[in-house]
């Protein structure tokens, strides 16, 4: 259930959370991860010069049951990022420990025995389901790999059951992806990853281009779901509402660096940055037009990346050394980490 | 889907020609044995070059045998050829463009390897070349054939393969398990068949045409042999004595060759949906509006609608006085009763039923509502895209004036984006994965040959006022090499390099994150001053508050209410804007 709840402190993050949910225990220090990468590296180009990473240096650790959010501008590496965490593309340098087990370098027979146990929903694109399967092929699909004793009415079963959960009648199982909705392709996608009882989900984007009674239920959904099952999420979203309504901690990755980490989602931002993504939040009240003023100079090369700190081309506090130097991720108490050269909240 | 693929096949005329004569040449030559009165190498030459007769339909040829049971003989042997070819190169062909396009790597760089020698041979001159060392033979054809031609038919898989495979539904039957054998056979194959089918079957004629050219020269099948490129070649002697004798394997040979082309054409069409045929159906069946248009009708529904909400025109009197009431509040973009149906099944689904818009020249009027409110069909309808199975019921769109319902489809193209520009929600879906951005902007402007250097310049300008920096790598990129911001931004360049008066923008935002969506949206505050209209459609209604100066609210495919943005936010006269502004409230507004 969704719950408005009393906004706590001057956050700059909008909203309200989702109550009910356990205290954040995702805390990499705190247990046992689910998944931690360690000096993470991808590049599409391993040829080109010079390297252009997706993803570069990335150290990140998903606790046991929870919502970690990811944040960043597009094109920053986030969907590279939850796709190297399953296997879904090969890192071209680094570790990725799930559950204790080093998977960076498996292949893909190894990979098959632990993919129920790591699923991704896909943003609810046309392209995210084959046009000739129908719902119940594209959700049972999984089931056919991994429940192999289950006849097909049985599976029939295991979908609808986990379709109504989603919200969808069984009258869905016979749809194919173009006679859907966005929204309802949504909650299909969403029903094909958590068929299988997964320990660890990435949502890509899993609320964007859905209208807002609808994203209310999709959060809930996963809410639920976290709760009965226990599983955990990288939630990949640019939906700061939606960020700070679900997750209990948020990754804030810019040009395939992880910049800052918040341990909450409503804690002020420190690094730079996360306060312009934070300012750059629309509010539905026009007159608070104007407020949304960009917090990053503009006119920087797109696609580029200056000399040490990525951000320090479009960053309003930029030092001498920001432009020789990389900041490197430190904690800053209270499982708050950031890469910034200011000592303190500009 | 089975159900819409033969359809669209039997609409065409055509294809369905060439499906039936194929059918017949295929029968004729399989029951050769019970239809032919004679047997095809019976010689009579008492009867030698007899016209036709009873007990020769067609004549005999200058031994005396039956040219109607050799026609049907050879029916077997061209038909034969032609499928067998076309069956064994595709049993190479398709397998290995499939596992080349999948797995890449060592076997692909092999495999093209060997599809570039087998391209490099001209197979005319192979066949020549081959026939003059070991004399000539059908089967060496067919060999040569087969040797060389599955080459392209692998590439042009491997290409299919590469395109699916990128796919995220790809990614997530890994992602469930899948083998790599399941991941091909039931996910890769079926995306690839169409084109697989199609080029097959202009294959086969390809093939048909090659023997009977090579046995005519006398190269491929030898007399007495039943051919028709053999009885063609017998006959030329007797050019002038009996002409009927050349034209009866012409024929078949030129039939057999135009069916299996008329089919394969048929069949590529169905297969593939596009455009100017949808613009085609249009023109064929009357418009509803268009008819509204010429009768008084179309007077009665520019009068208030009494069901639209906000209909008593919109814009005319809003509470408060336009923003800048120095601007002029002519309205560029006018819609009167919009009625749009699609047909689903059986049923017929509304998708529009009765919207009201005005939109003025030189303002951001926002489209806002919930998923399966119309929004996007009101977008369309804009530029007159609405394809079958929908169909407009009724209602007018003018657009500076012209009332879209009375353009010719001729018109209507010089219309969509010199006049009305369009952003789609899904960028990169929208544009041609091996086309640069430039050959985009190049198109998207029209920019003849002549002046495609001056027009680069232009770009440039139209690229980095989108935002994007780096202009001159960004022209020469492919929509996969940018993010989905990037194509944005380059769908946004697109309009601006069409120098379109209206840009209608289907969610352009939704799919970004938020720096990019404030660059964005900047970039639409500075080209709504420099005097550009826009249309912004949307569900995020901090966009609209914070971006546009009008807005209508639609749901259900109606208007519900629209005014000023302050005027619909803070007051707003509906119910269900208030529940809309409330649902948003609970998720995010910041008091």
């Amino acid at each position: 259930m969704i719950v408005q709840a009393p906004q706590s402190g001057p956050g700059l993050w909008p909203g309200s959370q989702i109550t009910g949910k356990p205290q954040p225990t995702g805390k990499s220090q705190a247990g046992e991860p689910i998944i931690e990468v360690k000096g993470l590296y991808k590049s599409f180009a391993p040829k080109a010069k010079p390297l252009i990473y997706a993803v570069r240096d990335l150290n990140l650790a998903v606790g046991r049951g929870e919502i970690l959010g990811l944040v960043g501008e597009s094109g920053c590496g986030k969907t590279t990022l939850g796709k190297l965490m399953l296997r879904l593309e090969r890192p071209t340098q680094g570790q990725i420990l799930f559950g204790g087990q080093d998977i960076a370098t498996l292949g893909f027979t190894a990979l098959r025995a632990i993919r129920h146990r790591m699923q991704m929903i896909f943003q609810g694109t046309a392209n995210a389901f084959n046009p000739y399967y129908s719902v119940n092929r594209i959700i049972g699909e999984p089931l056919e790999n991994y429940a192999r004793g289950a006849s097909f009415s049985e599976r029939t079963e295991m979908v609808v059951s986990l379709l109504a959960q989603v919200g969808l009648g069984p009258e869905y199982l016979g749809r194919y992806p173009s006679e859907m909705s966005g929204g309802q392709r949504q909650r299909v996608g969403i029903a094909r990853a958590l068929i299988l009882n997964p320990e660890f989900v990435v949502c890509d984007e899993s609320v964007s281009s859905v209208d807002h009674a609808a994203k209310d239920r999709i959060l809930e959904l996963l809410a639920n779901f976290r709760r009965e099952r226990g599983c955990s999420y990288l939630f990949i979203s640019h939906d700061l509402a939606s960020v700070a309504k679900i997750c209990d901690r948020v990754a804030v990755m810019y040009l395939g660096n992880l910049v800052e980490v918040l341990p909450r989602p409503d804690s002020p931002p420190l690094h730079p940055y996360t306060q312009a993504l934070a300012a750059a939040f629309l509010s539905p009240d026009p007159r608070r037009r104007g407020n949304g003023k960009a917090l990053f100079k503009d006119g920087a090369e797109i696609g580029t990346r200056p000399a040490g700190c990525p951000f320090s081309d479009r960053c309003l506090y930029a030092m001498g050394i920001c432009h020789k130097a990389q900041p490197l991720l430190t904690d800053r108490g209270d499982g708050r980490l950031a890469a910034c050269h200011l000592e303190s909240n500009p | 889907m089975i159900k819409v693929l033969l359809r669209r096949f039997i609409r065409r005329k055509s294809a369905v020609i060439g499906l039936a004569l194929i059918t017949l040449i295929l029968a004729a030559g399989l029951m050769a044995q019970r239809l032919a009165p004679h047997d095809p190498y019976a010689v009579n030459v008492v009867a030698k070059l007899k016209g036709p007769s009873m007990e020769y339909p067609l004549g005999t040829d200058q031994l005396g045998r039956c040219v109607f049971s050799r026609l049907l003989y050879g029916a077997r042997t061209c038909l034969g050829t032609g499928l067998l070819v076309t069956l064994i190169i595709t049993l190479i062909g398709v397998p290995i463009g499939i596992v080349a396009g999948y797995a890449g790597g060592a076997f692909d760089n092999l495999a093209m390897r060997a599809v570039d020698i087998a391209t490099t041979f001209p197979s005319s001159m192979l066949a020549l070349a081959l026939v003059g060392i070991f004399g000539p033979s059908l089967h060496l054809l067919i060999l040569v054939f087969i040797g060389l031609w599955w080459a392209p038919f692998a590439r042009l898989v491997r290409s299919m393969v590469i395109k699916v495979k990128e796919k995220e539904f790809v990614l997530a039957a890994e992602s469930g398990g899948s083998s790599r054998l399941s991941i091909i056979v039931r996910h890769i194959a079926p995306n690839v068949l169409s084109p697989v089918i199609v080029y097959a079957t202009l294959r086969v004629a390809a093939v048909i045409a090659h023997v009977a050219g090579f046995s005519f020269l006398g190269l491929g099948s030898q007399p007495p042999t039943a051919d028709w490129g053999v009885m063609l070649s017998d006959a030329r002697q007797f050019l002038t004595s009996a002409p009927m004798l050349l034209i009866w394997p012409g024929l078949a040979i030129m039939l057999s060759v135009l069916s299996f082309n008329m089919f394969g054409e048929g069949l590529s069409e169905a297969l593939t949906p596009d455009p100017s045929e949808m613009a085609k159906v249009k023109e064929d069946t009357p418009l509803p509006s268009r008819a509204m248009a010429s009768c008084p009708e179309g007077a009665k529904a520019e009068r208030p609608h009494p069901e639209g909400v906000g209909a008593e025109a919109p814009l005319a009197a809003p509470p408060r006085p336009p923003a800048e009431p120095g601007q002029p509040a002519e309205a560029i973009v006018s819609i009167r009763g919009l009625k749009v149906y699609f047909k689903s099944g059986r049923s017929v689904v509304k998708a529009l039923d009765g919207v009201n818009l005005d939109v003025r020249r030189g303002r951001i009027t926002a489209v806002v509502g919930g998923s399966g409110s119309g929004k996007s069909v009101l977008a369309l309808s804009m530029l007159r895209l609405i394809d079958p199975p929908g169909w407009q019921e009724a209602g007018t769109v003018r657009v500076a004036g012209r009332d879209l319902g009375s353009l010719t489809e001729k018109e209507m193209r010089a219309f969509r984006g010199r006049q009305v520009a369009m952003i789609f929600q899904d960028p990169s879906g929208s544009m041609n994965p091996v086309a640069k951005v430039k050959k985009h902007l190049f198109e998207a402007a029209r920019t003849p040959y002549s002046q495609r250097t001056e027009a680069l310049e232009d770009f440039k300008v139209a690229l980095a006022r989108v935002g994007l920096n780096d202009p001159e790598r960004v022209l020469e990129s492919y929509p996969f090499e940018l993010s989905g911001g990037m194509c944005q931004r380059v769908m946004v360049a697109m309009g601006l390099a069409a120098k379109a008066d209206v840009l209608i923008a289907d969610e352009p935002t939704s799919n970004l994150d938020l720096t990019t969506q404030a660059a964005i949206l900047d970039e639409f505050f500075r080209l709504r001053d420099s005097g550009l209209t826009i249309v912004l459609i949307t569900h995020d209604l901090g966009v609209v508050a914070q971006t546009a100066d009008d807005v209508c609210v639609i749901h259900e495919g109606r208007t519900i209410e629209s005014g000023t943005v302050e005027r619909v936010f803070l007051h707003p006269a509906e119910e269900f804007t208030k529940t809309l502004l409330a649902s948003v409230g609970a998720s995010g507004l910041a008091a």
